[in-house]
């Protein structure tokens, strides 16, 4: 049992660290097509070994700690942040028959990792001691503060239509009737927006920020452990892509032919999305993001509340 | 719904433009047609004979405003001249890393030696390998003869031409990247970037 699930554990991460090896290449390469350059397609066959180049030149970098810092918390960051982004994986139905920790609160547990997630970005704000990583560092801490309510509430809402916090049984309940997309659009949009916002993408970078913040939180970091901050970054996309796939796009299923493939295909979706709203949208302003949270999305997020109670009374 | 349907125009925007068509070059392997009158890496001509124009007169050196050029004049050899005139050129070193393509002294050159050509990829891994000699720039023997004329200063009246001016100064530069000693510096930087010919006349000239 322990050895299966080791196994396990072993194959999600090293899929993971794959997926995030390639993200980067696609990131590069879809904001290339988008702009009408090529992107890298030198190292390797159209560029394809580009990844691996770029992992080589990160490790071989000299790795600078400031002397500023306060160095034990400058260390802690960057492994926080790759550590909760991981966690979160533990819970994912990637196929019924291959679930790491099948948990009846999946749902809550995804909550609590997504929100110590953000304790890495503002440790490492506030350790590099330095006023820009600092400025990341607290813009963070009031994005991901406003921004768990629309998640929780789109959550509550998955929740009081299938009536289970264990992800397994939303899967099921989506095979039994239909994927929560159709009768919980309004969650799914919700989620969508405050997903961007959660992972600190454009157009909610502003922790980041790089034409204003220089780096943001990560200014002051060089080599593996700024690259610990990417990796951090891509995965939190893929488990934000992966929640919002099991919650609303029905996981493993399909119209034909139930399996991963179909899981991977949704999530490889909602990854292109996040590329192309990234090199679609400027990023928003301070006070836009605020009012966006606040006097929109969360307003929404009760109504559809509403929506779905008086659905799961009446219809399910 | 006026702030909703704006987003996805925008993304239709950048999702036609994934398709279109790229507008980079791919340097090396596509090249842009140059320009008629590209001008950079120096070419020494021939007569239609075979034998070398240049006649060693040190005029373009002497204009060279970044002292790119550096000339060894010699007697011709009576039974085997190398040129048309009473000296040839026995050195004729062209440093590319200094040269700035002005064209002075393919003005300069009396004998029409000198020519520009479209060759522009001079980039070396050392300062040494920019150094090119007499053979690496002379024209092969049966290459036809071009006119040089470039038209910059001719309509010029004379006091106005371009005058080299800060030529001392110059040297001590020179001196300080070659770690040549130098009366202005005392003790000169240890690293050795040039031997030979060209380093010995610039040390002759700067103690």
């Amino acid at each position: 049992m322990i050895l299966q699930t080791g196994v396990r554990i072993g194959v999600v991460f090293g899929v993971l660290i794959t997926i995030v090896a390639y993200m980067t290449l696609a990131e590069r390469k879809v904001s290339a097509w988008m702009q009408d350059r090529y992107g890298p397609n030198r190292v390797g066959p159209r560029g394809l070994l580009q990844p691996f180049a770029d992992v080589l030149k990160l490790l071989l970098k000299e790795d600078i700690t400031p002397r500023h810092v306060d160095r034990w918390l400058y260390t802690l960051a960057p492994a926080m942040i790759v550590i909760f982004a991981l966690t979160a994986f533990s819970v994912i139905p990637f196929h019924p028959s291959f679930v790491i920790a099948d948990i009846p609160v999946a749902v809550l547990f995804l909550l609590a990792a997504a929100s110590m997630d953000t304790y890495g970005l503002i440790l490492a704000g506030w350790a590099s001691h330095s006023k820009y990583p600092l400025l990341g560092g607290l813009r963070s801490a009031a994005q991901v503060i406003s921004y768990e309510l629309p998640v929780a509430l789109s959550f509550a809402s998955v929740v009081v239509l299938t009536g289970s916090f264990s992800l397994l049984d939303i899967q099921d309940f989506q095979h039994r009737y239909v994927w929560l997309l159709i009768p919980n659009i309004l969650g799914f949009v919700i989620h969508l927006v405050a997903a961007f916002a959660e992972t600190n993408r454009a157009p909610f970078d502003l922790p980041e920020a790089e034409s204003e913040l220089v780096g943001g939180y990560h200014t002051e970091y060089a080599s593996m452990r700024w690259a610990l901050f990417f990796l951090g970054e891509y995965l939190n996309m893929a488990v934000a892509a992966s929640v919002i796939t099991v919650l609303y796009l029905g996981g493993w299923y399909g119209p034909f032919q139930p399996g991963f493939w179909w899981f991977f295909l949704k999530v490889a979706a909602i990854l292109f999305l996040y590329l192309w709203v990234r090199f679609t949208f400027p990023r928003f302003r301070y006070d836009q993001l605020m009012n966006l949270c606040w006097k929109v999305l969360i307003p929404l997020g009760l109504v559809n509340l509403i929506w779905v109670t008086a659905l799961r009374l009446w219809l399910f | 719904m006026s702030r909703i349907v704006p987003l996805f125009q925008g993304l239709w925007v950048t999702f036609r433009h994934l398709f279109r068509r790229r507008f980079t070059i791919q340097y090396p392997e596509e090249r842009r047609e140059l320009p008629k009158r590209a001008r950079w890496l120096l070419n020494l001509q021939r007569h239609p004979d075979g034998k070398e124009r240049c006649v060693g007169c040190m005029l373009c050196a002497a204009i060279c405003p970044t002292e790119a050029i550096f000339i060894i004049a010699e007697e011709n050899d009576p039974d085997q001249p190398v040129s048309h005139g009473e000296r040839y050129a026995r050195v004729w070193d062209y440093d590319t890393g200094r040269c700035i393509f002005c064209g002075f002294c393919v003005e300069a050159c009396p004998e029409e030696a000198l020519i520009m050509t479209p060759i522009f990829e001079l980039a070396r891994d050392s300062r040494r390998k920019m150094i090119l000699h007499k053979e690496d720039i002379t024209v092969p023997p049966s290459t036809p003869p071009r006119h040089t004329w470039l038209g910059f200063y001719r309509e010029l009246p004379e006091e106005e031409l371009p005058v080299m001016e800060p030529y001392q100064k110059h040297l001590r530069y020179e001196a300080y990247l070659r770690g040549i000693p130098h009366p202005d510096h005392g003790e000169a930087r240890k690293i050795e970037f040039l031997e030979g010919e060209h380093a010995q006349h610039l040390r002759e000239k700067t103690s």
